[in-house]
């Protein structure tokens, strides 16, 4: 019901942007017509865009259409096979007449070349062989664990199992795993029943994190040379500010490391000369990470803005320049985002004084050290 | 063309209004009952979080991780001790493990049930919100019991806890699920398939999975985006991999998937699940174990940085730490999960009713306390 709703909504929105007007003025559903009025909002800032998006509504309706050509394809092809084979029975014994005739059409086309025939088609089969297989391993899967448990004393689980066949496989399987049960073991024991060690765990990510370190250097060599300032044995990236934004562009772009979430960013004061802006990066496609740091000086300090690189970026940008007065150049919107629009100071760096009234309000003066 | 236009108008909602969810400022323009821009105002919860922990000795900053989400306090502990015990490479014992992983799911549940019915109200639904209230109430007597408080706990410490489990808890936990686990359908009966609330969420407010992921949209959001992301998983820390449990992802139960109602259900499927690993951990939970045998004395870790993230039950939770060696912090910060999914409100609420706008803010649950820190 809701898909008409919207397929109602672009329709109006598509004549009103070809000048009609009236057709969605027309409509009595209030909510409805506030809905395409909204749409039509957008789809003015960008017409083509949006003519764009819904042909693609209709063309995926016409895919759904060429879907079912395939299925009938695939039965013809099934059937070709099968008669090149020499089973030319199961082909005359389909009831539907269009499609014995094309299965016959077909037939005596890949007579001229059955090898090529059989190459082209002989794919569909195999992947729908695969999805066989991939049964099979969940069902040894769930035998291998209840193999494991059953090894380290609970029998119960194994015995408790409805599926018969499935449990019988899996005793055969304890039987075997019994003459040898640490291989048996080594073999299937995953990762997920073992204890997680934080140290030897942060030991691994650090190896991992080192390695991408040096790759992303790699291959920044050919469109950014240069733009890396620090060796490859650090657990970040030191990156000059010049290029920055369109280097971060390039490592959200780039296939293989598409570094698509910006996690965090963090605004530092690393002491008498130098703020820094770090930058957690984050891949959620092949799950890796990095830390870049871009430091600039405490009299100038200017970073390019990555806020339409991640979005997430301006906000991230707002409050790194209200506590350290960090100035993102090319931001859309920069203000203080936490403190008062007139608060004065950069309270996160090291030499910030609190103002002593802030409109005639006294600041309390914060407490040096502690008992 | 003969476009329409109505009177724009600048409609201020907040900073004190029950819908906002604590002290928030919407500056809303409107065309008619349509909305073309949000403008959020944060900033009147700031209590100088992060200018308070470069003041304070690590132990010291615990209780003011407490009052940044005071809905999830033990969660938010839980991130900053993961955190601090990767910095000082420290393992605790089991016991502690599986205690910190009984009083996360128990708040992680505490703070569903919070949002969902907070959500309610916030659409017109009040009968909800009391029989939420009503089961989070039984969650706090639980936490009360085990550390006198029942809003900020201060309950887990760098290397351990602050008590051992009081005698009974774990009885009163199991008795706690028999009973609230019966009650998610009730609530699902109640509210999930009313037809009015499906109205009022269904198809509103979508949000497409890569506008999540470059907001930085994290997680019960992210995932009814489509998105199988949840760090207890994908990132496992603590003893979280022990578990078995489903991560819920929205499918579009009723409309498109990433809309309104997709964020709520995906809340009451991790309810579900929250209860499933609070009865395995309490289950395999050993006897033995002190919780005071991994406290460091004096806590000076070596001079470095870490960022860890952990699951809250509103996303990821990062804190970045940078230590010069001294036993107080010279920069942390919190990555907060409501600041990033607050930032994408004008993206996924403009062009929509005003009326949608106040279902699009309870349906992201965000916590003013932890976005202004």
């Amino acid at each position: 019901m809701t898909s008409e709703r919207d397929k109602l909504i672009s329709e109006l929105v598509l004549k009103a942007l070809d000048g009609d007007l009236d057709s969605l003025n027309a409509v009595e559903d209030r909510v409805l017509r506030a809905k395409a009025k909204a749409a039509l909002v957008k789809a003015k800032k960008d017409p083509k865009a949006y003519k764009a998006q819904f042909s693609a509504v209709e063309s995926s309706t016409e895919k759904s259409g060429q879907k079912e050509l395939t299925e009938a394809e695939k039965k013809i092809s099934e059937l070709v096979l099968k008669a090149l084979d020499g089973d030319l029975d199961s082909l005359n014994a389909v009831e539907d007449r269009v499609l014995r005739s094309k299965a016959k059409a077909a037939l005596m086309k890949a007579k001229k070349d059955p090898e090529a025939y059989k190459a082209q088609f002989l794919a569909v089969e195999s992947s729908t062989e695969k999805l066989g297989q991939k049964k099979l391993t969940e069902s040894e899967k769930k035998i291998s664990e209840l193999v494991l448990k059953a090894l380290d004393g609970d029998l119960d689980s194994l015995n408790a199992v409805e599926d018969r066949v499935l449990r019988s496989k899996a005793k055969a399987a304890l039987v075997k795993a019994k003459k040898d049960p640490s291989g048996y073991k080594a073999q299937f024991l995953t990762s997920a029943n073992t204890d997680l060690n934080p140290i030897i765990e942060a030991k691994k990510t650090v190896a991992k994190i080192e390695t991408l370190n040096s790759k992303i250097k790699k291959l920044s060599m050919i469109s950014f040379p240069g733009i890396i300032l620090n060796d490859d044995d650090e657990l970040f990236l030191q990156v000059s500010p010049v290029n920055w934004y369109s280097f971060a562009g390039w490592l959200k772009s780039e296939p293989s490391l598409a570094f698509d979430s910006l996690q965090c960013q963090t605004g530092f004061d690393v002491g008498d000369e130098h703020l820094e802006a770090r930058y957690n990066l984050h891949s959620m496609s092949h799950d890796h990470y990095t830390e870049i740091r871009i430091r600039v000086s405490r009299k100038e300090p200017c970073i390019p803005s990555v806020e339409k690189v991640w979005r997430i970026a301006d906000w991230f940008e707002r409050e790194t320049y209200d506590m350290l007065g960090i100035d993102f150049s090319g931001h859309r919107d920069l203000r203080r985002i936490l403190l008062p629009e007139d608060w004065e100071g950069w309270p996160l760096r090291k030499d910030y004084k609190v103002q002593e009234t802030y409109h005639g309000i006294v600041i309390p003066k914060m407490k040096e050290g502690w008992e | 063309m003969g476009v329409v236009h109505g009177e724009e108008m600048v409609l201020n909602i907040g900073p004190q209004h029950p819908a906002t969810h604590g002290v928030l400022r919407l500056q809303v323009k409107t065309d008619g009952e349509i909305v073309s821009q949000i403008t959020p105002y944060l900033g009147y919860l700031h209590r100088c979080f992060e200018k308070h922990c470069e003041n304070v000795t690590y132990e010291q900053v615990l209780p003011y991780t407490d009052r940044c989400d005071y809905l999830a306090s033990m969660t938010m502990n839980f991130g900053y001790v993961v955190a601090m015990e990767e910095l000082l490479e420290i393992k605790v014992n089991s016991r502690v493990e599986h205690i910190r992983v009984v009083m996360a799911e128990l708040q992680r549940i505490a703070s569903h049930l919070l949002g969902l019915g907070a959500f309610g109200l916030d659409i017109g639904a009040f009968t909800p919100f009391l029989h939420m209230l009503r089961d989070r109430e039984r969650i706090l007597d639980l936490f009360e019991m085990t550390c006198g408080a029942r809003l900020l706990y201060n309950y887990m410490w760098i290397g351990g806890l602050s008590h051992d489990l009081p005698i009974g808890f774990v009885e009163s936990t199991y008795k706690f699920l028999d009973y609230f686990e019966p009650k998610i359908d009730e609530f699902v009966d109640l509210l999930v398939h009313n037809k009015i609330f499906v109205e009022r969420t269904a198809d509103i407010g979508v949000m497409p999975q890569d506008v999540a992921i470059s907001y930085g949209v994290t997680g019960p959001n992210l995932r009814a985006s489509g998105l199988k992301w949840d760090l207890r998983r994908n990132d496992s820390y603590s003893i979280y991999n022990k578990f078995d449990f489903e991560i819920p992802v929205g499918e579009g139960g009723k409309g498109t998937v990433g809309d309104c109602w997709d964020r709520f259900y995906v809340r009451v499927l991790e309810m579900k699940e929250s209860i499933k690993i609070v009865r395995q951990a309490l289950a395999s939970m050993p006897k033995e174990g002190d919780v005071h045998q991994s406290l460091p004395k004096k806590i000076k870790p070596p001079i470095k940085s870490i960022y860890r993230r952990t699951e809250s039950p509103r996303g990821d939770l990062g804190y970045y730490i940078e230590s010069d060696g001294s036993n107080i912090p010279y920069r942390l910060k919190m990555r907060s999960p409501a600041f990033t999914a607050l930032s994408v409100i004008d993206e996924i609420a403009a062009g929509w009713l005003l009326s949608d706008v106040l279902a699009i803010l309870g349906s992201l649950d965000i916590v003013l306390g932890e976005i202004d820190r």
